[in-house]
C-alpha cells in the first residue's frame, strides 16, 4: 500500500518483456484503466479513485502498446452484461446497450452521435443503478474515454461531407 | 404518529413519519413518475424512474423506498433527473417488443403514459427485438412476454395480496423473464386462483384477459388498494 504502480509493474513485475506499458487496469471489471503516463500514482484507495479507477479486488492487468483500449472496455462490459442480476432497468438494459455500442464502434459502424449516446448512457447507468455492480459497470468505458478517447474517435465511421459542408 | 416537515420543490410540506417521499409527494399533488410502485404492495425500487435529488445527498434516491425525514429538501424534476428518466424509458422501449398500435393496453398503458410524461418520442438505442414467447394456456388469461417490462408487480400482488405466489422471476440480466409455477405453462399451475389481480397490476398489456383486443384492456389498479384496506377499515364495498 502506497508504493507506486511503476514500482509494482516495472521493478517487481519486470515490466513488459517486449515493448512498453500502455496502461494498467486495476480493481477488476469495475475498475478503470490508468495510462502509462500516470504510473507514478501511488497504489492506495484515494489516489486510484482520483485517477478514475479503484482498489477493488486489488487485481492488476498490465497492457502493452499492442492493446486496443476499446476492446478492453468491450471485454469488461461483456462481463458486466453477464453478471447483472436484472432487477433494475439501467443496469439490466444499460449494460446490454453499452456492449452493443462498443461492438458497433469496434465494427467501424459507429458515428459521433453513438459516442455521445454511449457517454450519456455511462453516466445514467453509474448514477441510477440500484447496486454497486451497475454503479461501477461503466468505469472501464469512462476511464478509457478519459485517457484514450482518440482510440474511439479513430474507429468512427467517416461521414461523407456534402457540398454544403455538413455531414449527412 | 409524529409530524415531519420537509420541502419538495420549494413547497413546504407536513407529513407523517414513516411515509415515503413518493407518498408525501403524491399527497401534496406532486407527481413523480414510476412503473414498479403500486399502492398496496411492497416497493422494490427497481424501475429507477422515481429517483429524486436530495439537498446535501451524494446519490440520487428512489422516492418509493426513501422515508421522509425532518428538514429534507427534495427536488423531483431537475433537468438531470428528467434527462435520466427519459433515457431509462428509452432503454425499456429498446429492451422489449412494444408495438402500441396492436397492443391490448394501447392508451391504457403506464409505460406509454410515462413515455409521454418524460417527453420520450424516440429511442436512441438499437431495438433488441428479443425472441420472447406468449403463454395462452390459462383458460381466462394470457401473458405476452414481449410486452413485459419486468416491474414484478404481478409477482408481488400474487404473493402479497392473493397469497398464491404463482409468479416469480427466472434467469437474470437480459435473459430474465416472469415465470409461472415451477416453470410450467400458466394453465397448469394449480396454485392460480384465476383472481385476475395480476391483470390489474400489470402496467402494460403483458398480462391480459383473453378476448380483449387492441386498446381494450383497462387495468383497475384501485381495486388492489381497496382489497388491501378492506379488512382494516371494514369497508367491504366501494
Amino acid at each position: 500500500m502506497g508504493i507506486t504502480l511503476r514500482e509494482i509493474v516495472e521493478e517487481m513485475g519486470g515490466g513488459v518483456p517486449e515493448g512498453e506499458v500502455k496502461a494498467v487496469q486495476t480493481g477488476g471489471p469495475s475498475g478503470g484503466c490508468i495510462p502509462a503516463s500516470m504510473l507514478d500514482t501511488p497504489v492506495d484507495y484515494d489516489s486510484l479513485k482520483t485517477v478514475g479507477s479503484m482498489m477493488g479486488s486489488g487485481g492488476m492487468v498490465v497492457m502493452d502498446t499492442e492493446t486496443s483500449m476499446v476492446e478492453v472496455a468491450q471485454f469488461y462490459m461483456e462481463f458486466c452484461r453477464g453478471e447483472t442480476c436484472g432487477k433494475c432497468v439501467p443496469c439490466r438494459t444499460g449494460t446490454v446497450q453499452l456492449y452493443a455500442l462498443l461492438s458497433k464502434i469496434l465494427a467501424g459502424q459507429a458515428t459521433e452521435a453513438d459516442l455521445t449516446v454511449m457517454e450519456d448512457l455511462c453516466h445514467v447507468v453509474c448514477e441510477t443503478s440500484l447496486c454497486g455492480l451497475g454503479m461501477t459497470a461503466p468505469n472501464p468505458v469512462l476511464s478509457t474515454l478519459r485517457y484514450f478517447k482518440h482510440e474511439y474517435t479513430d474507429l468512427l465511421k467517416r461521414v461523407p461531407v456534402s457540398a454544403n459542408g455538413r455531414g449527412h | 404518529m409524529s409530524v415531519v416537515t420537509l420541502k419538495i420543490n420549494d413547497q413546504e410540506l407536513a407529513t407523517e413519519t414513516g411515509k415515503t417521499i413518493l407518498e408525501a409527494a403524491q399527497d401534496a399533488g406532486i407527481r413523480i413518475p414510476t412503473l414498479c410502485h403500486l399502492d398496496g404492495i411492497t416497493d422494490v425500487g427497481a424501475c429507477r424512474l422515481c429517483l429524486i435529488e436530495l439537498k446535501g445527498g451524494r446519490k440520487l434516491l428512489p422516492a418509493c423506498v426513501t422515508e421522509v425525514a425532518e428538514g429534507m429538501e427534495v427536488e423531483t424534476h431537475t433537468e438531470k433527473l428528467q434527462d435520466y428518466r427519459r433515457m431509462i424509458v428509452e432503454l425499456l422501449f429498446s429492451e422489449g417488443n412494444h408495438v402500441c398500435a396492436i397492443c391490448v393496453a394501447n392508451e391504457n398503458c403506464e409505460l406509454q403514459d410515462v413515455a409521454v410524461e418524460v417527453g420520450m418520442d424516440h429511442t436512441r438505442f438499437r431495438y433488441r427485438f428479443p425472441d420472447r414467447h406468449i403463454d395462452l394456456s390459462h383458460p381466462q388469461f394470457g401473458i405476452d412476454h414481449n410486452r413485459c417490462i419486468l416491474c414484478t408487480r404481478c409477482v408481488r400482488v400474487c404473493d402479497e395480496i392473493e397469497g398464491a405466489h404463482v409468479w416469480d422471476v427466472a434467469q437474470r440480466g437480459a435473459a430474465e423473464y416472469i415465470v409461472s409455477g415451477l416453470s410450467q405453462p400458466w394453465g397448469e399451475v394449480d396454485a392460480c386462483t384465476a383472481c385476475g389481480k395480476c391483470v390489474d397490476a400489470c402496467p402494460t398489456g403483458s398480462i391480459f384477459r383473453k378476448g380483449t383486443t387492441t386498446a381494450e384492456k383497462v387495468g383497475d389498479r384501485d381495486k388492489l388498494q381497496f382489497l388491501v384496506t378492506a379488512r382494516q377499515e371494514r369497508q367491504w364495498t366501494r
